[in-house]
């Protein structure tokens, strides 16, 4: 009698053990990345929308008008723009946190540029999308790029190339 | 009177062992056997065990004896929920895998069961949409409408 109990018991044992550790391996893929272009704004619109506004009624009225505008902005864009976004915005996220400081602190910068110079940067980074990162380092290296573009100017286009998609 | 060993005289011997013959009856008992060697025999066997248990020494109670054995009682029944949970042909040796058993399985439903929603998480989650939305705004700097 004995032997039939540990022997029932020590196979449960071993039937839960080896469930709980596939079920495991196969949790482990979607506990890393999450899904492509997903951002907190997806996951936030993705709620159901009474816990959606359960969400916003914690907030003090103020913050939670200025999230709603900003919401709506952003969904109103047209969804190609959506996605060059949030690709952007993953891929910034995806940097080390001093690197995304840096890319944070540059985008800062680029914004308080005057227009004309915001332009040039601007080309000068798509310019270089399509480009490995070899050439990039080339191209950063060479005269052209720093007879048109000042000191601060170089360094906030080597740090916002960080954010172009890998070629 | 005649042999009494056998049949309905057992009674009789065994009345005579204990000492509860009449003095008539005992003293015509006593004269069959002084004649009768099986009564005499079955007399004395008797007489043998009823001096024996005369000398069986007394076990007095304690003074207390009634007052514990009513607290034992009430205890066990106060106990007797959970003998009802755990019957006493449970053996620990037993019980042991059955434990390990449902901590495993504790354990796999905590690992990969649903997530638990914490009252914290909403609030959490509102901060990283805000985050996400500031650097949504740097970022649309850069996008290609924006050349």
């Amino acid at each position: 009698m004995r032997w039939k109990w540990l022997g029932f018991t020590s196979a449960v044992l071993f039937l839960c053990l080896a469930h709980g550790f596939a079920q495991v391996r196969r949790a482990e893929p979607r506990a890393g990345k999450p899904a492509k272009n997903s951002t907190p704004i997806d996951e936030f619109m993705r709620m159901p929308p009474v816990e959606r506004q359960k969400a916003l009624n914690r907030l003090p009225p103020d913050k939670r008008r200025r999230i709603e505008d900003r919401l709506k902005r952003f969904n109103a864009l047209p969804s190609d723009r959506q996605q060059e976004l949030k690709s952007m915005y993953n891929r910034l996220t995806q940097l080390s946190a001093p690197q995304q400081q840096a890319v944070r602190r540059s985008l800062n910068q680029f914004s308080q540029q005057p227009a004309d110079r915001k332009q040039a940067i601007r080309r000068e980074l798509w310019s270089i999308a399509p480009l490995s990162a070899g050439e990039r380092e080339a191209r950063f290296a060479g005269a052209e790029f720093r007879e048109n573009f000042n000191d601060k100017e170089q360094a906030i286009v080597r740090d916002m190339s960080q954010l172009l998609p890998p070629t | 009177m005649g042999c009494v060993a056998d049949g309905d005289g057992a009674e009789l011997i065994v009345s005579y062992g204990a000492r509860r013959l009449a003095p008539h009856e005992q003293a015509e008992f006593e004269l069959h056997v002084r004649s009768c060697a099986r009564c005499r025999e079955h007399a004395a066997a008797q007489r043998a065990v009823w001096s024996a248990l005369d000398e069986w020494p007394g076990i007095t109670p304690s003074e207390d004896f009634d007052q514990n054995l009513y607290r034992r009682i009430a205890m066990e029944e106060q106990q007797a929920w959970w003998r009802c949970l755990w019957p006493d042909t449970w053996s620990p040796r037993a019980a042991v895998p059955v434990v390990l058993a449902c901590s495993a399985l504790i354990a796999a439903f905590l690992l990969n069961g649903p997530p638990l929603r914490s009252r914290a998480e909403p609030q959490f989650q509102m901060e990283q949409v805000e985050h996400a939305l500031d650097d949504m705004d740097l970022l649309k700097q850069l996008s290609v409408e924006s050349h």
